[in-house]
Order: C-alpha cells, then structure tokens, then sequence
C-alpha cells in the first residue's frame, strides 16, 4: 500500500488511528505491529512470512550479541557474522541473485546459475538495514537487546517508515519504543507535514514524473535541446520531490503516533558541492553507510590510498543498494570519484569560487547523476545525450512554456525560503498566520485528493530500492 | 519535547481545528466511501466501476493471498469516491490555473475547443493498414469497382488556428504524410482547416469527430472526387438534436468549464431510408435517438459501429451500390452518401470475414474507404482487408 493511494487515506490510516487511540496505551505497539504487518502484507501477503523470517531472526541474534558482548567478545562477534549473513543471504538473494546469473551468463555465454523468477520484495532494502542495525548496535553496547519482541517488530515493521525510510536507527528511537508523548500540537504537527508531503508527492512528483515520461516518448530526432534539459530537469524534481515527500509523509504520520523520527533531507538542491549534497540527501543512508562501513573500516583517517579504496568501497555499495544494475553502480562510483577529487584535487579551489559558481557546478553534476541513474529508462542514453544539444526541436517552446509555472513553484519548493516564512509568520503567533495555515492544509488536501483520484495507480519511485 | 504547550490559547485552537479537518476527511471520506451505494458504470469514462460485489465476488481469500484483493481495493476506494467526479472536476482547474495548457494530453484550444495531442503517434502500424487499403483497392478496380481511399483528419490536424500560440502542428504532418504518400488518399485536412479558420463549426469542441456540417464537407470532397455534384447545404433541413452533447475529449478533461456541443441531423427532402444491421435491430432512417438521452450521443448516427450494414432508399430498387469501409468518422457521412447510392457499409473492426468477396457477392460499383487518421496509427485495424483477396 503506498500513502498516496485512497484506500490507505480514507481506510487503512484511518482504522488504524482509531484503533490505535483506542487501545489502552500498552497495546499500542502491538496494535501498530499487527497494522504494520498487514500494511506490508496489503499488496503481496505471502511476504508477511518472509518479513517475520527476519524479524524473529534478527530478534535472536539481537538477543545472543547482547547476552555475550561483555562476557565473550568472541561468541558476541560470531552472532554479528551469523546475523549479517542471514540479512545480507536474504537480501543478496532476493534483490541481486538475477543481477548475479545474468552477468555470469554474459561472462561465460552460459547460464551457470539458472535465472530465478524472484519478485523483490518492498522496502527489503530499508527494513534489512533497520534490522541489521539493531544487531549491531546491540552488539556494539551502543543499544540494549529489546526484550519485547513486539518492540523490535514494531521498530522495524513500523508502517510510516517501512518502504522507503528513512532508515531509522534502533538506538534513536529505542525509547520512544518503550515511551512516548501523545499530543494535540503533536498530531497537529504530524497533519501538517504529512499533508504537505502527499501534495508534494501527487502535484509536484507525480506531474513532473509524467513531463518527463512524455519527454522520454518523443523520438530522439525531434527532441530540441530545451525539451530535453526540461526532461532531466523534471527527472531531478520528480526523484526529489517523490522521495523527500515519502520521508515527510514518514515523519508526520510517525508524529500522529507520537514517534519523531529523524530527518532524511535538507534541501539537497541547495548544495554547493557534492559532499555537500550527500550530506543533505537521503541523510539516513549515508548516515548508515558512514557509520557501519565507513568508519569501520577506516574512515578517512588512515593513509590517502586506504581512504580512496574506502570511499570506493561505500559509494560501490551506495549505489548498489539502489538497485541490481550496473547503472546504479555505476552512478555510486561516480559519485564516490567526484567526492574524491573534491577532497584532494579541487576542493580548496571550490570553496574560494563565488557562490553561483558552486552552486551551478554541484547542480550540473547532479544533474548527471541522474542521468546516469535513470538511463535504464532511457531508450536510447546516447540518442538522449545527443539530443541534450540539438539546436531546434519543433515543440521546445511549447514544453518549456506549459511547465514553466509549475517549474518555477518546484524551484522555490525546493529551497528552505518557504519553510523559514512560515517559521517566522507563525512564531509571531499571528491569527493571521495560523489561518492562511489552515486553509492551505484544506486546500492541499483537496487538490491532492483531486489529484490521486484523477491518476492512475502511481507507485513510489524509490519503492523498488 | 514539545514546549509550546503553554503558548496562548489561540495556537492550540488552530492545532485542534488541524486535526479536527484531517480526521474529518480521512474518516468521513471513508465511511462514506463504503456505505454509500455503489454506483456501478461511469458515463464519462465509459468504463464499469469496482464495486464492492466485485472485491467479495468468487473466493476471497484467494484473492487475498494473490494480491488481487489490493488492486481491487484500490480500484473501489478511487471509483466509489463520493466527490470523484468534483475531484477530477479540481483536477482540470489546477492544471489550468498552473498554465499547463492541456489535461491528460489535450490541449484547451481557443474558442473553447479541446484538441487531443497526437503528436506521438507512432507510424508502426501505418504501412501494414496503408499497404491492406491499397492492395484492396487495387484488386477490385481490376473487377471494374471505382475505387476511393478519403482520410479523416484528427482533430489537430483542423483546429491548427485554435492552439496555444507555441505549439506547432509540424510532428503531426510527419505520419501523415506517411500515410499521403504511400497511397492515393483523399486528404480531408485542407478542407476542414480552410472551414476551421473561418470560424466555422467542424469539429466538435468536445469530441474527436466531425460535426455533421463537417461531415456534409468531408461529403461534398467525395461526391467531387466521384465527378457527382454534391447536393447544396441549402437543399437539408437542419435539425438540432442535441444541444448537450459533452464527447472523448471532455471525458478525458472533465474541465468544469467545457462548453457544450451541438449535435445536428441534416434531413434530405422526405425521402425515407431504412437501415439494416446484419445480425441486429432495422430501424428507419440513420438514427438512434435513444442515444441522445445518454452521453455517447454520436452514437445516435447509425447507433454505434457494426461489422456490417446497409442502408437503403425505401421504394426504390436496384440503385448503384457503394461499399463503404470505414470506422466511426463515416458514420455521419452515410446519411448524405444514402442520397445516391444504396450502401453496404463495413467496420473493419467489428468484421472478420473477406471484404473483397463481400463486394464481389453485393456486385457493388464502388468502394469508398473512410476512416480516420488515428484508425491507422493506433492499430492494425486495416490488415483484414487483405483477407481472401486472389493471388496472382
């Protein structure tokens, strides 16, 4: 079920609040358990199984790294090894077993291994690493073993969160698990971001989404440069729009329900050079990435050639993790480059160049990226390309002109502007303030109700990762 | 964590209303979702509704385990929708009110017109149907059959004058001058184009046919390629038959400020003509007005499409017999070609056996093919005229 859809809004959610508020408060999280899983299980239920395979292992080995940690260093570590091989064999399997075959197959002109009919499951990229989190953080001392399995089930199964993120760190809400406030500002809160979210999903992702498929659809001949730069353009807006609404629609649904989760990004387009940008995008992942393998094995304090194979190795799986093609590695790698000769070539260089100079070149290089990215979609990348300095093409003016409206609003949405005008109209506590708030919450729920209605069924991007 | 607690009472009122609004709609919206009765076919989309009878239908729990029940569960909850029809009402005005220029692909013309975008049509079915058409024609000419291929033009191919002022017509000229040059069509476009930029009334605003005085030119272009003069437009009664008539463009729109079309029936003197359905209802003259009382009202011209008809001047026997191969463009030209011939009229989509021993069997003298631009970019609805013709 994605949040954007009728039946979560006018069903799922709303069930699952009544009976939520309903419920004496020790039965919350059993309550939100059971709705997780049925969440989960809403589109294939035969999943379900396969999420509870690795909740209650990870629950285990969760439990063993927590009994040994201070008593056998030894017997803690081997539950470690034991449970990342049982996350990383499902995942491997399930997401990467095709990817494996196919390229053996290209390798030896033979399949090896037979190719498999797997359907990925949703979101196991997002729940294995919450799972894999908690073991290592019990292993670590840095959380305690949860004696609840219900708490560990509800913490990784947890419905706002569950597909796309953020990642959510064991130890950051391991209390909340245990306790949290419930309150009228709260839920408030929670409406509006979540609110905000879905409009920015439906009106702004989705819309820049179909631009770009109707891009796409144009024969690479006709395709005049303005048509094509608005295409990955709309590429860059719909990616980011799509997945920082997920997040914000993950945060304010877990506010409802008293979690504050943290926050996934920070207006990445804002970004001045691209290790600024991996800051502010998908803060989770690279949070996670940094953390469990990064560090791990050496950060950037160890010689210079440790370092470059470090960054290469985490940007190899960055970009892994998003998906089993070689374009996704290969966009890591990209990225893991860039980052590299900004630490040691033109790093220096950059921070002294004037502000628009910075901006543009971290706006060109992601631009990029997200042609490498989304080039498994492109009929033709190098037709494309091409077609990226085509002088003429016959409805150029046409495109740019019927977007330009909707491209100037996806600009300002995407700097911190709005957010900070809000911040300061309502903290003068103005009725005024509070007012036009409310109307555009109604008006956000009626156009975005208008427009999921109007759609066809439009999943999330970044479900698939 | 949260400290603003103690703020003034006025904050917390606006957070109440907040969650009041969405709890509302979220909760209101539902209930009424499930509760109110099922409306099981949409006119506009002309398509059926999921209702609840289809998602308890069969064994439900198998539909559960399948995944079937959540598709068609989602289905429900956006088709039972109690405000669906304003929502995609909300829709079109958001999409106009951001400048977007169209709504899933059409574009609002001037004049009010809605002009479905074409200019991605694809030319992979276009040889097959062009190569069928011409290998037809071709053999029954040698059987002494006067032969004629007319193309109808889509709308944006008319309503050029009518576009948002950055919009070119140029991709749209690429596939059919595809279709131009591989054959000896008839191009209708000029013509309607002329009348378009006049400002006359050839195309409805909300559908993708011609009215029937577009109809009456696409006629007259006939009759003169024929080398027959045409009856003169002062020579029909004009009847308005309907003034409500809201077509596919509009379903696809659902703009609330479309404007009504009009749909008329031009009468020839008295003559009366009767209409055949092989293996379906006769009626007199072309029409179905039980039509006019539902949405599709240009169904009314020879009440829809069917694989095989005729038409018929009562009380008069033994007139020269065209053969009309056509889709839903021609079905409101019939009435004008009825003046002077008997006809035997085929939709190829609708028709599976040969064509060529039809106009053999009926010893027609003339074949007219007439069919619409899209008829022949969208599908290789045309390869069934190939059947049964004889091999050299």
């Amino acid at each position: 079920m994605i949040f954007s859809s009728l039946e979560f809004l006018e069903f799922f959610l709303p069930l699952t609040l009544l009976v939520y508020f309903l419920v004496p408060a020790a039965f919350r999280n059993p309550v939100l358990f059971v709705f997780s899983i049925i969440f989960y299980g809403w589109g294939e239920p035969t999943l379900v199984f396969l999420m509870l395979v690795t909740l209650i292992g990870d629950w285990i080995f969760g439990y063993f790294c927590g009994k040994y940690r201070e008593t056998d260093k030894k017997k803690a570590k081997l539950w470690l090894i034991i449970s990342c091989v049982f996350n990383l064999g499902i995942l491997g399997f399930f997401k990467y077993y095709n990817f494996f075959a196919n390229n053996l197959y290209h390798l030896f002109g033979a399949y090896i291994l037979p190719e498999l009919d797997i359907v990925l499951p949703i979101g196991i990229s997002f729940y294995t690493f919450q799972a894999m989190s908690y073991v290592i953080d019990v292993y670590r001392g840095d959380a305690e073993h949860s004696k609840r399995f219900v708490f560990f089930g509800t913490y990784v199964a947890l419905f706002p969160q569950l597909i796309a993120g953020p990642v959510v760190r064991y130890k950051d809400v391991a209390d909340q698990l245990i306790s949290r406030e419930h309150s009228v500002s709260k839920f408030a809160g929670g409406v509006r971001r979540f609110v905000c979210g879905l409009a920015k999903k439906v009106v702004l992702a989705d819309t820049a989404g179909d631009v770009w498929k109707a891009i796409l659809a144009v024969p690479d001949a006709e395709r005049g440069a303005l048509t094509a730069w608005l295409g990955i353009i709309m590429f860059s807006f719909q990616i980011y729009f799509d997945f920082s609404a997920y997040s914000d629609m993950a945060v304010g649904l877990g506010r409802m329900i008293g979690f504050e989760f943290c926050e996934n990004f920070n207006y990445p387009y804002m970004a001045e050079s691209i290790t600024d940008f991996w800051r502010r995008w998908h803060i989770s992942l690279s949070t996670w990435f940094r953390d469990y393998i990064y560090i791990p094995l050496g950060g950037n304090r160890c010689k210079p050639l440790r370092h470059v194979f470090n960054i290469f190795a985490v940007w190899f799986l960055t970009g892994m993790w998003h998906g089993a093609d070689w374009c996704f590695i290969l966009w890591g790698v990209y990225y893991g480059t860039v980052l590299l000769l900004e630490k040691y070539v033109w790093g220096k260089a950059l921070s002294k160049a004037p502000g628009i100079i910075r901006h543009s070149y971290a706006l060109v290089l992601i631009l990029f990226g997200w042609f490498i990215f989304e080039s498994p979609n492109i009929a033709s990348p190098v037709g494309y390309a091409a077609s990226l300095f085509n002088p003429i093409g016959a409805l150029d003016g046409y495109e740019v002109l019927r977007n330009c409206v909707l491209l100037m609003i996806m600009c300002i949405g995407a700097t911190p502007y709005p957010a900070e005008l809000h911040r300061k109209l309502v903290s003068r506590g103005g009725v005024a303030a509070r007012t036009v708030e409310t109307v555009l919450l109604i008006l956000g729920m009626l156009v975005s109700f208008a427009f999921i209605t109007a759609a066809d069924y439009s999943p999330f991007l970044y479900t698939n990762f | 964590m949260n400290k603003d607690n103690k703020k003034t009472a006025s904050v917390n009122v606006f957070d109440l209303l907040a969650v009041i609004i969405f709890c509302a709609v979220i909760f209101i919206g539902g209930i009424t979702t499930v509760l109110l009765p099922d409306r099981d076919f949409s006119e506009s989309e002309n398509t059926t509704l999921t209702t609840h009878e289809d998602l308890f239908s069969g064994n439900a729990l198998k539909k559960l385990f399948s995944g079937e029940m959540s598709d068609l569960a989602g289905k429900y909850f956006r088709h039972q929708f109690p405000l669906r029809d304003k929502m995609l009402e909300l829709r079109a005005l958001a999409d106009m009110l951001l400048v977007r220029y169209e709504t899933s692909g059409v574009i609002y013309g001037a004049d009010g017109y809605l002009i479905p975008r074409e200019d991605n049509a694809g030319d992979n079915y276009v040889n097959g149907n062009v190569a069928a058409v011409n290998s037809l024609s071709a053999a029954l000419e040698k059987q002494g059959v006067d032969t004629l291929f007319a193309l109808a033009p889509r709308p944006c191919d008319v309503l050029w004058d009518y576009y948002p002022s950055a919009y070119s017509s140029k991709p749209l000229e690429k596939v059919r001058s595809l279709i131009l040059d591989n054959s000896e069509a008839l191009d209708l476009a000029p013509v309607m184009r002329a009348a378009a930029d006049k400002g006359e009334y050839v195309y409805y605003k909300t559908d993708h046919h011609w009215t029937t005085y577009g109809a009456y030119l696409a006629y007259c272009e006939i009759m003169n390629a024929y080398g027959i003069a045409p009856k003169a437009i002062s020579e029909f009664e004009r009847e308005v038959a309907s003034d409500a008539f809201y077509g596919t463009s509009h379903s696809s729109v659902m703009s609330p400020l479309a404007e009504a079309d009009t749909v008329e029936f031009f009468h020839y003197k008295n003559e009366e003509y009767m209409t055949e359905i092989a293996n379906g209802p006769n009626f007199e003259g072309f029409y179905d007005r039980s039509f006019l009382d539902k949405k599709d009202k240009y169904s009314a011209f020879l009440g829809g499409n069917f694989g095989l008809l005729r038409v018929t001047e009562k009380g008069s026997e033994g007139r020269e017999k065209l053969l009309v191969v056509k889709d839903s463009y021609a079905n409101s030209v019939i009435p004008f070609l009825a003046i002077h011939y008997d006809l035997v009229v085929v939709d190829p989509r609708y028709y599976r056996e040969s064509v060529y021993a039809l106009a053999i069997e009926e010893e027609v003298s003339k074949l007219l093919v007439l069919c619409g631009t899209d008829g022949i970019t969208d599908a290789n609805t045309y390869l069934v005229l190939n059947f049964g013709i004889p091999q050299e």
